[in-house]
This record gives structure tokens, C-alpha cells and sequence, in this order.
């Protein structure tokens, strides 16, 4: 216990560092505002946005815009790559087909096919999600596979030798066994489908935070640019945290046996 | 508290350890590589020259290799998208001399990025103009309103489009604005998701297939919104090398002499930097308007402050910029000095 509060502090001194670094840094006034803003001129975009909101949506909107975008994408992955995930790595047939096509798609830059996606699906959310959807699917389609085929023999055999049929194997041995794996793939998901919300805002987005902070580097404002990478961070960490609640709360066995 | 703060201490000297760590790592690397270190140390006595492959002498100094020969230091060219991404390179003193639009220039002055308009590249005509689809109903700019109309923000395509809309008195939340890039307007556009878009050459060609100008840059330079192609310098560079300046403009004078004498030879040598066709560069050349030196002096000192004020001005009741700078201080940053040196 007290091992893990001499940690918390040392976290929170890092964070008092980089704080102060940043104060001294811009108070010593030898980089101009476009280059490092100072922490009162972030506070300073931060209230006014809040107050008069950016380009014609409140800060809220901006906010929920990007994570009604991620949500639904991150649905959707989870509902289609955890299945197919997991009947690949039990099925070598399944993985044979699937495997090749995510291989090829996975290390592309987004930026690389996103024009593609919009020639096909047009400028609206459809293309965004679409973007996202990709970017999400393929961590999680590893983890499960993965997980799946880590799964030592004698566990599948000695629930056949038992008597449980494929049905009950997958539900009752499998699945199970692979959650850890999962919860991992889901939360390098979230992280990937992150980092991408930026590229997906590029095209005729007229909200959302990745679209507010490439707007606000179009116009040289690195106080906005700074505020928006902040909140970005913290509902990022935020995302990652509830994740991990559930983890806890269902892979309860983790780390224990 | 005492424990408190040798925890803080800990961690920055875990922190300053690991900057330490990194950068020794990284001058061992650069010594075992000479070739690194050679870069590095060319770099106080190259200049950077940024263009945007913008039709103007430029494209003509490229061709004929000025760069490379005429300007007394070692060359390097990079080549960059958009106005937005110069900005950031002034900004992080990484290129010395560029092509930029006066929009984003003047929004870069008002931002503090310290550099000088010295030169302008071309004034903008016909190259920039609002497209709409033939079937889309609109003829005027009064019948943009509730259509979506597709522009790159920040450039000086969507500041003459927001002025081209404003000047008829139209309220700019009545047409729906789209942030798109070229690529991503002309895909747009096949998909009739648009219904117009203010934007230059190539793509403005592609949309002229099934598209209508009804309004472009030239028209409006006509009612004193001037948009153009300026050319700047860091004012560091430019105290340290004067005379790189002085040649860059030898250059450019050059290059203005043949696109108004002898048009037909620029376009070939356009269309060789582009990868055109001589037919697409000589019509491109038709599209601007380029000034003599003198001209390029009366402009400079003339108008071009009050430009940049207006393009400021617009920025700030935008709400993008913080602050304009005072026409005063826009004075300060224009300079004819390296036009009236080069043509001693």
C-alpha cells in the first residue's frame, strides 16, 4: 500500500514538473505564442470557448460530435471483429480468408485511403465512421485471435473428454480463456481509433475536437491548438479508464490465477 | 512535505536523465554517420527556398535552375501543399525564403512570425474562381444561399469566397461552408455532395467539365478584395544574407520578363516543372496578372499594406486570429528595398 502511494505521488510530480517546466519556459518569454503559448493564454481560449464556443458550436458539441463518432464506430468493431476475431482463431478455414485482408489493410495510413472512402461513401458521417470503424477493427481482431489460439489444448480437450459439445467449448471454454486477450485488443482499439479521430475530422467536418484543432492550426493558434490537444488527452485517458473498470469488473480473475 | 518534495526531486532528475540519455545518444549517431554531420552543419549556410509550384516566375527559376546557380549559397527546394503548412515552417525558422498567399501571410504577421513580403509572385485573376454544377440552379452569388459550397479554409480561395458572399449582403450562415481540400472537392463534387466550390487550378479545371464560373478572383481584386501570391523572407535570414534576397529577386525578374515577353516559351518551361500540357500552362499564365519591378514597387508600397490590413481585419471578425496588426506595423513588414537593390 504504501509502495503504490509513493507512486501516485511520484505521477503527480511529474505532472507539477511538466507544468512548471512549461510556466518557466513561456515566462521567460524567449519563444513567441505561436511556438509555445503560455498556460494563462490556453486557460484564457479554454474560457472563451466555453463561453462563445469555436466557430459556431459550443465546446460541448465539439466534444460530443467526436464522441458520437467514436462510440458508434467503436460499436460497431466491437460487435463485428470480437466474433469474427474469435471464430478465427478457432476455425484455421475462417482465419484463412480473413487474415490475409486485415494483414494487408492494418499498417496503411489512414490518410492513404481516405479519399477512397469518400469517393464511395460520400463527405457526411458515413465515410468518417467508416475510417474509424477500420482503424478499430484490426487490433481487435488480432487480440482475439490470438487469445483464442493461446489457449492451452488440455483445457479444450478435457471439456470434450467431459462431454461439452463445440457449442458449449466456445461459450464456456473459450471465450472466457480469451478475455484477457480481448480486453487488451479493445483497449489498443480505442487508443488506435483515437489517434485517427484527427484524420477523419479533416474532410468537411464543421465539428468535433480533431476538426477544432486542425482548424485552429490552419490559423496559427497554438493556444487552441494546445487546449484542444489537452482535452483530447484527458477524455482519451478517461475512455481508457472506463475500459478498464470493465476489465476489472469481468476479467475479475486476472492477474490472480 | 520534505518527503513530498524529494519525491519531486527524484522525478526530475529521472526526468532530465532520460533528456540527457537521449540527445548523447543521438550526437554519438550523428558522428558515427559524417554525412549526418555534414547536413547539419550545411545548414547555416544553405538557404531554404519553399515553394508552392504556384504559376509564376518561380516555376520559371526552377526550370532554368536560378536557384541552384544564381543565389551565392547552396539550394535547398522543398515543396510544400498549402499556405498553412509555410506558416508552420516560418514559424519554426525552417525555411528561409517562401511563396505565400496573402492570406496566410498576413494572418502569420499578425500571429508573430517575424518575416517580410518583399516580392509578389502574381496577383490572383481568373486561377481562382467559384464553380457551381450547371444543374444546380444558381447563376448569381445571391442563389448560393442553403447550397453547400466547398473551399480549403485558411486559403485565399474561402477569403474570397467569404467576402464574394458578404459583399452582396448575404448572411455567411445561409450557405453552408465545407472544409475540403482539392483532392477531397473533386471527389465531393462526383458524388454531388456539393454544389459548388471556390478553388484553383488543377482541380477548378476537372469541375469545369459539368461546372459554370460565377464569380472569381479577378472580378473581385475589381471591388478591392485583392488576393495574391506574395513572396517573404524571415527577417533573420534576411539581415544575415541581403544578397541571397537580392538574387531570389534576379531571379523572379527574370522569370516575370519571359511570362510577359514571351509567353509561349514560359508556358513550355511551366508545363515541363508541372508535367502539363503546354495548352493547361498557357492558359494557367493567362489566369494571373504578374507586375514589372516597378509596378511591383508602387504596389508594394502603395497597396499592398492596406491588403494585408483588409485580409487581417477579415480574420479577426472570423474570430480565427486573436488580433490584427496596425496597418502601421504591415508597413514595417513589406520591403522594396531588395526590388530597388536588383534593379540597380
Amino acid at each position: 500500500m504504501k509502495s503504490k502511494s509513493t507512486e501516485r505521488k511520484l505521477t503527480i510530480a511529474t505532472v507539477v514538473i511538466i507544468f512548471a517546466a512549461w510556466i518557466a519556459v513561456t515566462n521567460i518569454g524567449s519563444f513567441s505564442e505561436t511556438i509555445i503559448p503560455s498556460p494563462q493564454s490556453v486557460i484564457q481560449a479554454f474560457v472563451k470557448i466555453v463561453r462563445d464556443g469555436y466557430k459556431g458550436n459550443t465546446l460541448i458539441t465539439h466534444i460530443a460530435t467526436s464522441m458520437r463518432r467514436l462510440i458508434i464506430a467503436y460499436a460497431l468493431v466491437v460487435v463485428t471483429a470480437v466474433p469474427l476475431g474469435l471464430l478465427s482463431g478457432y476455425n484455421s478455414k475462417v482465419r484463412a480468408v480473413l487474415e490475409t485482408i486485415i494483414e494487408f489493410y492494418r499498417p496503411l495510413p489512414p490518410l492513404a485511403y481516405y479519399t477512397i472512402l469518400v469517393l464511395w461513401m460520400g463527405i457526411d458521417e458515413s465515410s468518417k465512421l467508416a475510417l474509424l470503424y477500420l482503424a478499430g477493427f484490426a487490433p481487435i481482431y488480432i487480440a482475439c485471435v490470438s487469445g483464442v489460439m493461446r489457449i492451452r489444448a488440455d483445457y479444450i480437450n478435457g471439456a470434450y473428454t467431459l462431454g461439452a459439445n463445440k457449442r458449449q467449448i466456445f461459450f464456456y471454454v473459450i471465450f472466457p480463456a480469451a478475455l484477457t486477450d480481448i480486453f487488451t485488443g479493445l483497449r489498443t482499439a480505442l487508443g488506435v481509433e483515437y489517434t485517427t479521430l484527427v484524420a477523419a475530422e479533416m474532410v468537411a467536418a464543421t465539428a468535433g475536437m480533431g476538426w477544432l484543432v486542425l482548424d485552429a492550426s490552419n490559423y496559427l493558434r497554438s493556444d487552441i491548438v494546445f487546449m484542444g490537444v489537452i482535452i483530447m488527452g484527458i477524455t482519451g485517458i478517461l475512455l481508457d479508464k472506463i475500459i478498464r473498470i470493465l476489465e476489472n469488473r469481468i476479467v475479475h480473475w486476472k492477474g490472480k490465477a | 512535505m520534505k518527503r513530498f518534495l524529494s519525491i519531486l526531486l527524484t522525478a526530475a532528475t529521472v526526468l532530465t536523465l532520460s533528456a540527457c540519455g537521449s540527445s548523447s545518444s543521438s550526437t554519438a549517431s550523428s558522428d558515427t554517420a559524417a554525412s549526418e554531420t555534414d547536413t547539419t552543419k550545411d545548414t547555416n549556410d544553405t538557404v531554404v527556398i519553399g515553394t508552392m509550384n504556384l504559376v509564376n516566375a518561380d516555376l520559371i527559376a526552377q526550370y532554368e535552375e536560378y536557384y541552384e546557380n544564381e543565389l551565392g549559397l547552396p539550394v535547398k527546394l522543398v515543396t510544400f501543399d498549402s499556405g498553412k503548412d509555410v506558416n508552420t515552417a516560418l514559424a519554426a525558422g525552417s525555411v528561409d525564403i517562401s511563396e505565400l498567399g496573402s492570406s496566410p501571410s498576413a494572418l502569420g504577421l499578425s500571429s508573430g512570425t517575424d518575416f517580410k513580403v518583399f516580392w509578389i509572385g502574381d496577383i490572383l485573376g481568373a486561377a481562382e474562381s467559384l464553380v457551381v454544377k450547371n444543374d444546380s440552379g444558381i447563376n448569381s452569388v445571391q442563389d448560393l444561399v442553403g447550397k453547400k459550397i466547398a473551399t480549403p479554409f485558411a486559403s485565399t480561395s474561402h477569403y474570397s469566397l467569404l467576402n464574394a458572399i458578404k459583399s452582396e449582403g448575404i448572411n455567411e450562415n445561409d450557405v453552408t461552408l465545407l472544409d475540403l481540400q482539392p483532392a477531397d472537392i473533386y471527389a465531393a463534387w462526383q458524388r454531388g455532395d456539393i454544389d459548388g466550390a471556390y478553388i484553383w487550378y488543377p482541380v477548378l479545371d476537372q469541375l469545369l467539365e459539368d461546372g459554370k464560373v460565377i464569380t472569381h478572383s479577378g472580378e473581385l481584386a475589381e471591388k478591392d478584395i485583392i488576393t495574391g501570391d506574395l513572396n517573404v523572407v524571415r527577417t533573420e535570414f534576411a539581415e544575415k544574407h541581403p544578397d541571397v534576397v537580392v538574387n531570389y529577386v534576379k531571379a523572379q525578374i527574370k522569370g516575370n520578363n519571359l511570362l510577359l515577353n514571351d509567353s509561349e516559351t514560359a508556358a513550355a518551361e511551366i508545363a515541363s516543372v508541372l508535367e502539363i500540357s503546354e495548352e493547361d500552362a498557357a492558359s494557367q499564365i493567362t489566369q494571373y496578372e504578374y507586375l514589372t519591378a516597378e509596378e511591383q514597387i508602387d504596389f508594394i508600397e502603395n497597396k499592398l499594406p492596406s491588403v494585408l490590413k483588409n485580409t487581417a481585419d477579415f480574420l479577426v471578425e472570423q474570430d480565427s486570429i486573436k488580433s490584427a496588426l496596425s496597418l502601421d506595423e504591415f508597413k514595417d513588414k513589406v520591403t522594396t528595398e531588395y526590388i530597388e537593390e536588383a534593379i540597380k
